[in-house]
């Protein structure tokens, strides 16, 4: 494997990943928030319509539009961009970590959908049982729907590190296509291609990121199976 | 053990947003299509660097926030001003890499009764359609309708047109999809080698294609020497090997 | 102790009026399936909201009509009809869920053992919550409900699906944990064992004033 190929794929693991916790920690508490107002007593057909439409936005709109208002925000000139850079050397854009960030936004939706899903469908008889245990709030939500919604939560961890690995205009418009930095595999395909006979390498890329896809999906199943142990006989 | 894995995880991240400028090579912001080049030449480089390639609006874009970009090698003209204008290059840097010609194509081995003139693309079309890129979003097309539209010939080909997104798919469109000619740049054409170059465009027939270079302000002083490297002779050979038109010193 | 109860729920057509004092030991729930005896302790229980009235325990109000100690601050556990056991948890864990989260109080029995013994409940301690039979997780139900600090039980049906022998056993079970804390049971069966009998029927749960030989009232 060419050094740069191994570049291109260590940059998308790293990435991925983090975007994938930056999903979660972005959709799940607008999905957990979804599911308490669908799951309320008298919940219609128009409950949670706004937190709906939040949580679509960043699917709604083109991945470039994100990667160009997060350029417009954290980027070096931006308002909050050098803020950050100023008070706390912290730079977001044409970072990894920037790269995963906007990644992240991107691939949010997917997770917040999980989220509601996996929470929507926790036993509330459960969660009253805890409750009338002496289980307060947060106690319950830790040791009752959190362990009950895992499953789902993985599962959506998996969609959003897919969403993630192969998402482009997000990464190279906020974070650009450093090799060695933030050139993920996409964007390492994109240079690929930019010349002739690079289509062998750019084959070659796609393969190792589809190995990679293969690998999180089984790395999710595991997850999942440790996640459900005792739920079963 | 996912506690583990999770501080692993956002170790490496901030362990890449905080690396440090002086132990790596320049960065590089460069049109996709410059791509190729700047990398062939880069082993005999005065100063290492890598090659960040993008579409020179969106590199232009995040020079201007503070990107770590030693060189801007763009494709439009346009970008360069955009970023001269408001102070971010070097403004006596700013310097010709190469140019670029347009040139008809088609699909190899067909043995189509040859064009001569561009006038005649009109006619030998008929029902077919034709590819370049589109206007809106790429000089290529922009240049491409510059050039039909002095000759007259633009309102006729309008209708028949098939606009990709960019070069490389407007080729593609040629090699695989149907449209029986393309008007690209010279060095698109060798993107594949389904299709060959059926006429050279006269390049009077268009403002010049040009591919420039300029030191970003705040960049290391290597980042000069790297630029006079792209504009030598050796540097200029290359170019043209590629299919590049030879740069004008001004 | 003292739990008096002045409140009512109203749902679209449904309606239940409460009107009753209870005292120390075994109070029956009695009245056929559908009656009102799980709104009832659901109603103690802290997890629904009466419509209105008022509902206090030695002398603290826990619900009225500005007041509402949610279900986890009122220091009572509850036993459900269909068990509710946590699947992802070990049959132990399940066990002792509620004796963890006691906030200091004295746990009904100071010793777990027993109370595992009489429920027969040794032999399934390293087992699956998922491969359990209805019986046993009715037990495990009871057993996380006995084996807690509560300053009350309430206990809904617990010993609907097992067998006779079995039901006698855990009779004398709660018999015992009566004699420590306050226990409400809600069953249709006949208990010889309770101090008094609460009757639930046509929309009204209030104390039976009965001469049957088989209940007793000890007015506390």
């Amino acid at each position: 494997m060419a050094p740069e190929d191994l570049s291109a794929l260590v940059v998308s693991l790293k990435v991925a990943l983090g975007a994938s916790l930056i999903a979660m920690l972005l959709g799940a508490p607008v999905g957990y928030a979804l599911s308490q107002v669908r799951r309320r007593p008298g919940a219609g057909l128009w409950s949670g319509l706004g937190l709906e439409f939040l949580l679509h936005l960043p699917v709604i709109a083109p991945p470039v539009v994100v990667g160009l208002v997060l350029l417009s925000t954290l980027g070096g000139a931006a308002p909050l961009g050098s803020w950050l850079e100023q008070n706390f050397h912290i730079q977001l854009a044409f970072t990894t970590a920037g790269a995963a960030l906007a990644a992240g936004i991107v691939a949010a939706p997917f997770a917040a959908r999980a989220a509601s899903l996996s929470f929507e469908g926790v036993d509330s008889t459960l969660q009253e049982a805890a409750h009338a245990s002496g289980a307060g709030r947060l106690d319950t939500f830790v040791n009752v729907t959190l362990p009950l919604a895992a499953p789902g939560l993985i599962a959506g961890l998996l969609t959003a590190f897919a969403v993630a690995l192969g998402e482009f205009g997000a990464v190279i418009t906020f974070a650009a296509n450093i090799p060695g930095q933030t050139q993920t595999l996409p964007l390492a395909i994109y240079a690929a291609l930019a010349a002739p006979g690079g289509e062998e390498r750019a084959a070659h890329l796609a393969l190792m990121a589809v190995s990679m896809a293969g690998l999180a999906v089984l790395a999710a199943q595991l997850l999942r199976a440790r996640a459900q142990r005792g739920f079963g006989p | 053990m996912v506690r583990a894995l999770l501080l692993g995880i956002v170790w490496a991240l901030l362990a890449g947003a905080a690396a440090s400028a002086e132990t790596q090579p320049l960065i590089v912001f460069a049109a996709a299509s410059l791509r190729q080049p700047l990398e062939q030449l880069a082993p005999d480089s005065p100063a290492p660097y890598v090659v960040s390639p993008g579409a020179s609006g969106t590199l232009a874009r995040q020079i201007e926030q503070h990107a770590p970009a030693a060189l801007f090698a763009s494709a439009d003209p346009h970008w360069m001003d955009y970023l001269s204008q408001r102070g971010l290059i070097a403004p006596t840097s700013r310097a010709e890499l190469a140019r670029n010609s347009l040139v008809v194509i088609a699909r190899a081995r067909q043995h189509l009764r040859p064009l001569v003139r561009l006038q005649d693309l009109p006619a030998r079309l008929g029902d077919a359609h034709w590819a370049t890129a589109d206007p809106a979003s790429a000089p290529l097309g922009a240049y491409a309708f510059e050039a039909l539209t002095r000759l007259g010939i633009a309102d006729a080909l309008r209708a028949s047109a098939a606009f990709a997104q960019d070069a490389g798919a407007a080729v593609e469109l040629v090699a695989h999809g149907g449209a029986r000619y393309g008007i690209v740049y010279a060095t698109d054409a060798r993107l594949s080698r389904e299709v060959g170059v059926e006429l050279e465009i006269p390049d009077d027939l268009h403002r010049p294609i040009l591919y420039e270079a300029a030191v970003v302000t705040k960049a290391p002083s290597t980042a000069a020497q790297v630029l006079a490297y792209w504009r030598s002779a050796p540097a200029r050979r290359l170019f043209m090997s590629l299919g590049f038109g030879r740069a004008v010193d001004h | 102790m003292s739990l008096t109860v002045h409140a009512y729920v109203l749902r679209g057509a449904y309606r239940l009026e409460a009107d009753l004092t209870v005292g120390d030991g075994l109070t029956l729930v009695s009245g056929a399936s559908g009656a009102g005896k799980t709104t009832l302790l659901r109603m103690l229980a802290g997890l629904e909201r009466p419509s209105a009235g008022e509902i206090a325990f030695d002398g603290q109000i826990l619900s009225n009509a500005q007041v509402f100690i949610p279900a986890w601050e009122r220091g009572f556990v509850t036993a459900f009809q269909d068990a509710r056991l946590l699947p992802h948890a070990s049959v132990r864990d399940n066990l002792l869920f509620a004796r963890k989260r006691g906030r200091g109080a004295a746990a009904i029995f100071e010793d777990v053992e027993p109370v595992l013994e009489a429920l027969g409940l040794v032999p399934l301690l390293s087992r699956r919550i998922g491969g359990l039979s209805g019986g046993e997780r009715q037990r495990v139900g009871l057993g996380r409900a006995l084996l807690s600090q509560a300053r009350l039980l309430l206990l809904d049906e617990p010993t609907a699906m097992l067998d006779q022998e079995r039901q006698r056993l855990v009779f004398q079970l709660i018999r015992q944990a009566a004699d420590r804390c306050p226990v409400l049971v809600a069953s249709h069966l006949e208990a010889p064992l309770a101090n008094r009998v609460i009757r639930v029927e046509n929309g009204k749960a209030a104390l039976a004033l009965s001469c049957s030989a088989q209940t007793q009232e000890t007015q506390s």
